[in-house]
């Protein structure tokens, strides 16, 4: 029986033995449940399509095609959900693809599996993992760029925001940081999920500038 | 500023023209004579009848001759004076300057003669005499001196200072004359003529340059000008040098007019066409009048004088609009060129005595160095101008290249990192699809057998990590050791945590050391691998503290890690068993940083890496 508090998952995953880790880890758990399965791009655009969950888990090398671009549908057909990328490796540039498209965390494949569940309840509570290259990463890529190129919906990150990013990057944990700045472990977590959500708008209104710049899309005046 | 400097140039001038030219000096044993008798005789020796009084100068018809005629004439003038207005002997006659054919007595005595042998002539070059003759020749009281001139027509060309006195007085004055009337013309006519060829050849080589034609016209008129303080003997009447007297102020106008037309570059085109006009209408009109009223000199002067005003002005203008010193310069030239021709003129038609010699050929050369000075420095300029275009180019195609080359560095860079980009994703492919998802089905298949801390679960798991941390060598760091510390941390934190290890992460803001390519980069996070593997199998401990900050070794500046932990220690005189140690000094090595491990029975144990800012290059 569901109660209010169960988080709905639904998984798109072509690995037959991580997708089994997963659900053996979640089957374990009263609170979260399994509520549809993808195993390729096709299924997953029908499963984005149809909706009716709060957490996606999401592999990116599928065997017809790439997880991004199922990312970003759901990102942008439902807003009121988490997205989780799959990976072996988190690789800086997959993950800040992810984070782009709309993805607020990872599970790494075969490492925290059996944290699986908790994961999904962090960022359900507002909060999201980062690793200290890809903060480095966010910390360039939030420099400030040249005037020419920036649009005004750019979001640019608070002077908080860029203390918290600076000790990411430099392996603080997030209570470590917490303790830093007088602020508790959580605060943190959301600073993190605000400053994937800004590079998401970013890159978003980014894409549409240049194609607009470019002529490929007519902006209403 | 242009004014000042144009009023300074014309007081100058006019200081120059308006200075007596005699001396003063013996002054009292000199007569210079004022009055004069003549007559027109034609007695071989002086007539005692038929004279008549006048004053000098004289000059052309003032004598009054009823028929100016073309048959040859006679001409007698004298010149008394008392023996007690002079002092002792010997005495000499100077006079200033004449073309004339004379002879000269004192009394009725004939002391001097330029009759040439060459027959019957009127006109010798245009040069001031010295005549020498004893006291003997001399009355006591009344004398009298008679030149005797061979005219053409009965007129007299320029005849003017004539002086008697002591001879080394007269002498002193006669060299001035000499140097002045005769010496310096010839010389400024020679130099006109160097500078007149130098001129022409130049414009051959550049006839582009149309002033240099104009200069070149203007100075052999001037040339032929001069001639008649040159020739020995005139070509036919002299008339001749009438005609060039009268004719040559319009010539010098049209050249001049002819000068500015190519010097002026049409910047006042429209002043130019209207002076060129009235210039040419003055010119007609005294040359007609000139015919009408016979011989009225004055009459040329009243026509020229208002062309060369207003050629003047044309050059004031074009002076004012540019204020360039060689408008300025040319300006006052011209001025000059117009006043000393009115002062020739003057003298010419006995209106005064000026400096007492001819000005015109000082004039020539002063004109045409001076409009010579002015194409010179406006060649210059464009010659300039151009170096200094050629520079620029120069410049510009310095500047192109540096940056073709800048560019092309930049490419072969990118070609260089795109090529390893290239590489690093077709081994992460690699690992992904391979070895990386081998491992994590192993270890789903080795967990779903229910043995989770089994040894073939742990070291797959630990495989996996060192694939892990071998990939993340791979990602571009950019030198930061910091970031690659927090990436070993963020992989190895779940197993950390597992054991209770409490963690203390002092790590500074440190420099971004450059040589840190992928290859350094897993050097050090092996070692650093090894150190935290160690602690978490042998050590016991339950508090790890990993430090970074900059810190000199022996006077070079790096960064120092280290990694301590508060474990059982170990004992540092007993060689360890495994490969474990040796490995990370052999990387330690290979980063040219320096490692040291020590640690204590029972007193923990710390790793500390440092590493060099900047890295000797390696041979």
């Amino acid at each position: 029986m569901q109660n209010q508090a169960q988080i709905r998952v639904a998984v798109i995953e072509d690995d037959p033995a991580s997708l089994e880790r997963i659900t053996i880890a979640l089957s374990e758990t009263s609170d979260i449940s399994i509520v549809a399965i993808a195993r390729n791009v096709a299924n997953g655009k029908e499963l984005v399509e149809a909706g009716g969950f709060d957490v996606l888990l999401c592999d990116l090398g599928l065997p017809d095609g790439s997880g991004i671009t199922l990312i970003r549908q759901a990102a942008l057909k439902h807003k009121n959900i988490d997205i989780i990328v799959i990976t072996i490796f988190a690789e800086q540039n997959k993950v800040m693809d992810s984070i782009k498209a709309g993805a607020r965390g990872y599970l790494l494949k075969g490492e925290n599996f059996d944290q699986c569940a908790e994961s999904i309840r962090e960022i359900q509570r507002g909060g999201s993992p980062i690793s200290p290259a890809i903060a480095r990463q966010l910390l360039k890529e939030f420099q400030p760029k040249e005037p020419s190129k920036q649009n005004e919906t750019h979001q640019a990150l608070s002077k908080r925001e860029l203390e918290v990013l600076n000790l990411l990057a430099r392996g603080f944990s997030f209570i470590e940081i917490g303790d830093l700045l007088g602020i508790t472990r959580s605060t943190v977590a959301t600073y993190v999920k605000n400053i994937y959500q800004k590079l998401e708008v970013n890159s978003r209104s980014e894409a549409v500038f240049e194609a607009s710049s470019l002529g490929i899309i007519e902006m209403p005046h | 500023m242009f004014r000042s400097r144009a009023f300074g140039i014309i007081i100058i001038l006019a200081i120059t023209i308006l200075l007596p030219g005699q001396s003063a000096s013996a002054k009292d044993q000199v007569i210079i004579f004022q009055d004069v008798a003549y007559s027109f005789e034609p007695t071989l020796a002086p007539p005692s009848l038929g004279w008549r009084q006048t004053t000098l100068p004289l000059n052309g018809n003032v004598l009054g001759v009823e028929k100016p005629g073309l048959e040859p004439r006679i001409v007698w003038l004298r010149f008394s004076f008392d023996r007690g207005e002079l002092g002792a002997g010997p005495f000499a006659i100077s006079i200033d300057a004449t073309s004339q054919v004379f002879e000269t007595f004192v009394g009725n005595q004939l002391v001097s003669s330029n009759l040439s042998i060459y027959g019957n002539e009127y006109l010798r070059s245009y040069q001031p005499y010295l005549i020498y003759f004893s006291g003997s020749a001399l009355s006591p009281n009344s004398n009298t001196i008679s030149l005797r001139i061979h005219t053409s027509t009965g007129m007299i060309q320029t005849l003017d200072g004539i002086r008697i006195g002591q001879d080394i007085a007269v002498k002193q004055h006669f060299d001035r004359q000499y140097f002045s009337q005769y010496l310096g013309p010839q010389l400024v006519s020679a130099a006109l003529m160097a500078l007149t060829l130098l001129v022409s050849i130049l414009w051959f080589t550049r006839r582009r340059e149309k002033a240099l034609a104009g200069l070149a016209v203007l100075g052999i008129l001037w040339i032929a000008n001069n001639l008649q303080h040159q020739l020995l003997s005139s070509f036919g009447a002299p008339v001749f040098f009438q005609y060039v007297m009268i004719a040559f102020p319009f010539f010098i106008m049209f050249s001049f007019v002819g000068f500015a037309t190519s010097f002026f570059q049409n910047s006042i085109e429209k002043s130019l066409k209207l002076t060129a006009v009235f210039t040419i209408l003055m010119a007609a009109l005294a040359r007609y009048l000139w015919f009408v009223v016979p011989f009225s000199n004055v009459v040329v002067i009243c026509f020229a004088v208002p062309a060369a005003v207003a050629i003047s002005c044309l050059f004031l203008k074009e002076a004012m609009r540019t204020e360039r010193s060689e408008s300025i310069a040319v300006l006052a030239a011209v001025i000059c060129a117009f006043l000393f021709i009115l002062h020739d003129l003057g003298r010419e038609i006995a209106l005064w005595h000026g400096a007492g010699f001819e000005l015109m050929p000082y004039a020539s050369i002063l004109v045409f160095c001076t409009f010579g000075f002015a194409i010179g420095k406006r060649v210059l300029a464009s010659l300039a101008a151009k170096e200094d275009l050629t520079a620029q180019l120069g410049q510009r195609i310095e500047t192109t290249k540096a940056n073709l080359l800048i560019s092309e560095k930049a490419r072969r860079e990118l070609e260089v990192s795109s090529a390893i980009t290239q590489e690093r994703e077709r081994m992460m492919r690699e690992i992904h699809d391979g070895i990386g998802s081998s491992l994590v089905a192993a270890l789903a298949s080795a967990e779903r057998q229910g043995r989770q801390s089994s040894t073939a679960v742990v070291a797959l798991k630990s495989a996996l990590t060192d694939l892990r941390i071998a990939v993340d060598s791979l990602e571009p760091v950019e030198g930061n050791v910091t970031t690659l510390l927090a990436s070993l941390r963020y992989r190895i934190e779940p197993e950390l945590k597992k054991a209770n290890m409490a963690f203390e992460w002092k790590v500074d803001e440190v420099p971004e050391l450059d040589w840190i390519d992928a290859p350094n980069a897993l050097h050090v996070l092996r070692i650093f691998q090894e150190a935290f593997g160690n602690i978490l199998g042998h050590a016991k401990a339950n508090r790890i503290r990993v430090a970074c900050k900059m810190q000199l070794s022996e006077g070079r500046p790096g960064i120092i890690i280290e990694v301590a932990d508060n474990g059982r220690g170990f004992d540092p005189t007993v060689r360890p068993g495994g490969r474990g140690r040796q490995n990370m000094r052999d990387r330690a090595e290979a980063l040219g940083g320096k490692l040291s491990i020590e640690g204590a029975p029972n007193a923990g144990c710390s790793v500390t890496l440092w590493l060099p800012l900047i890295r000797p290059k390696l041979v």
